[in-house]
């Protein structure tokens, strides 16, 4: 099931220039759009497809498109979500910096369907060879009359500009990014409004993720129906999916959604299997925010079906025995992996990330942190790990925007799937304090130490 | 005019009143507590999320519950709107865990606070909170709290 969408055509080079991928029949959707179809019509395309959101919620992309205010009178703004900083995606990263007109393709027929003159592409400040590249993409479409005024002698005008973040990960979320974007401290609004109402500038604002965007084009050009046949069930199209971790060939892969779990870790088109031979531990299959699974779950679901790479297959079970499909950053972890390390690990992330404007997030984030490092360096009690589990509870739906779940998510997956370790962790301070890695049966067989 | 019922006692409103203003209205225990929200503050409110409450029937034209609790001061009313306060066990758990949270890093030197017995967050953890701590680390140096309306100093 080797489908290429998003990295078609990608090994050729020099296809970051326009002249290379236009000779490779780029930009063919623009003249399509713009002359031949209404507006309307693009977004009635894109609802056939079944696109859904990529950059995390898979919110599908003609419904987000449908919401915009259309009795406004005010202009309306296309936003491209590029400030990518989940851990352990870097999916948009790499479409960016290889092939960054389709994203600026994509960009002008989704701007043309929502009748807006002036999209923003909103960069990661940390992306700075990105932002080069992007400017540089841009400068050739605006010579090539791609961009500006009278795009292809349609009547139709478009400016696109590049704006560059600081490295905040909560501006990834679309209110916190609108905020940032408008020059603001980047703190998310309280929904609604939502953007397709009030927005950028408070006019009505679209704003979509890269891997989102750089679909269009196909759609555009092969028609929704055809992209609608691609995939499984609701969960149509190809995905980008980043995978890393304890496996052989980290990287980038463009899967069609449908393929099992197992092939994708232990083929060798994809992951390769986990490095070193070793037994695989868990896997987290859409970036850190989303719950991890053991490997008995994530390869079969609790109904003992295969598990799919798809938005419905990972959810499968809820959060007890599923995950989600999320952004596509496949983290693997190996037998020798220490989940309460990485628990920790992400806790302190979030704890750094909190924008700090809701009382949940900001104090319940920080106490989450401080307790698991203290199980984290030996010092835990056993009714730490319940308190952890309350604490995450706790702060999860009461906050203004998702960084409160996303951060109480993984904490509380972890301790449900490898409580035992946490255990562990508590009644063998000296171990813990000695040794940083391992899993727990390693010890055991190491030792002469038995768990309570 | 929009009707709007909290906790089983209704009242009607003007449109573009807030949740909170229609409780305060309404007057009673049905007003949800609010430590960050002020009327004359403009774009106040919304961020501490004592105030949040169930809202069990959206509208009469659009009847679903909202999926999640909302903010009270910062969420207008419809017409039609069913809200619950202290009569939705969901609402009292939450508020329980903001408050816990709210004093998570508050020195809590209630006996020889100038503002003791005239502070709206000590009448808050009075009602909402819990006489035991779960927290174990070290409390940072007496400071001023985030919320903007406390003013112990």
């Amino acid at each position: 099931m080797e489908r290429k969408i998003i990295l078609e055509n990608i090994e050729i080079e020099g296809i970051r220039s326009l002249e290379v991928y236009r000779q490779n029949g780029g930009y063919k959707s623009v003249a399509k759009a713009l002359k031949t179809m209404t507006p309307d019509e693009v977004v009635a395309e894109v609802k056939t497809s079944g696109l859904r959101g990529r950059g995390g919620a898979g919110f599908p992309t003609g419904m987000k498109w449908g919401f915009i205010d259309k009795k406004s009178n005010n202009p309306r703004y296309l936003v491209c979500n590029a400030d990518e900083s989940e851990p352990g995606t870097f999916k948009d990263r790499y479409l960016l910096q290889h092939i960054p007109h389709r994203l600026i393709e994509g960009m002008i027929c989704s701007a043309y369907a929502l009748g807006s003159n002036k999209a923003y592409i909103y960069v990661r400040g940390e992306f700075k060879a990105i932002i080069g590249i992007l400017n540089e993409a841009i400068k050739e479409s605006y010579k090539a009359g791609l961009l500006g005024k009278n795009i292809l002698g349609s009547g139709y005008d478009l400016d696109l500009h590049v704006h560059t973040g600081a490295g905040a990960y909560i501006c990834g979320e679309e209110t916190a990014l609108l905020e940032s974007l408008e020059g603001k401290r980047g703190n998310p609004r309280l929904k609604p409004p939502f953007p397709a109402i009030k927005g950028l500038y408070d006019c009505p604002t679209v704003v979509n993720n890269v891997e989102t965007l750089a679909n269009i084009g196909w759609i555009v050009n092969n028609g929704g129906e055809a992209y609608s046949k691609i995939g499984i069930g609701r969960s149509t199209g190809t995905k980008l999916i980043s995978a890393c971790g304890n496996i052989n060939n980290p990287g980038v892969y463009e899967i069609e959604m449908g393929l099992t779990v197992e092939e994708f870790i232990y083929s060798e088109k994809y992951c390769g299997g986990v490095k070193g031979g070793k037994e695989l531990k868990a896997v987290i299959p859409g970036g850190s925010s989303v719950p991890i699974l053991p490997k008995n779950l994530i390869l079969n679901t609790l109904a003992g079906e295969k598990r799919l790479m798809s938005y419905e297959s990972l959810s499968e079970g809820g959060f007890i025995s599923g995950s989600m499909l999320g952004s596509g950053g496949f983290i693997v972890y190996d037998e020798d992996a220490c989940i309460v390390r990485n628990t920790y690990n992400f806790s302190r992330f979030y704890h750094h990330e909190s924008c700090g404007q809701c009382s949940p997030c900001r104090e319940g984030t920080s106490w989450m942190e401080s307790v698991l490092h203290r199980i984290e360096n030996g010092q835990g009690k056993m009714k730490d790990i319940d308190l952890l589990v309350s604490i995450a509870a706790k702060i999860e739906g009461n906050t203004i925007c998702p960084l409160g779940d996303a951060a109480s998510w993984p904490v509380a997956a972890a301790i449900r799937h490898f409580r035992s370790e946490f255990e562990f962790h508590v009644a063998n301070p000296e171990i813990v304090k000695n040794v940083k890695h391992g899993s727990l049966e390693k010890y055991l067989e190491n030792s002469t130490v038995t768990v309570e | 005019m929009f009707k709007v019922t909290i906790d089983n006692k209704s009242i009607e409103v003007e449109q573009g009143t807030t949740i909170l203003q229609a409780a305060r209205l309404i007057g009673g225990d049905v007003v949800p507590p609010a430590m960050c929200y002020h009327s004359e503050l403009k774009n106040s409110g919304g961020k501490c999320r004592t105030c949040m409450v169930r809202v069990a029937q959206g509208s009469t034209a659009d009847p679903r519950p909202m999926p999640k609790l909302v903010a009270s001061c910062r969420t207008e009313v419809m017409d039609g709107m069913v809200v619950e306060n202290l009569t939705s066990p969901q609402v009292v758990d939450a508020r329980k865990a903001v408050v816990e949270f709210l004093l998570l890093n508050h020195p809590l030197d209630c006996p020889v606070c100038d503002q003791a017995g005239e502070c709206d967050l000590q009448n808050l953890s009075y009602e909402n909170g819990s006489n035991e701590s779960r927290f174990e680390e070290e409390k940072p140096q007496p400071m001023h709290t985030l919320l903007p309306l406390c003013v112990c100093s």
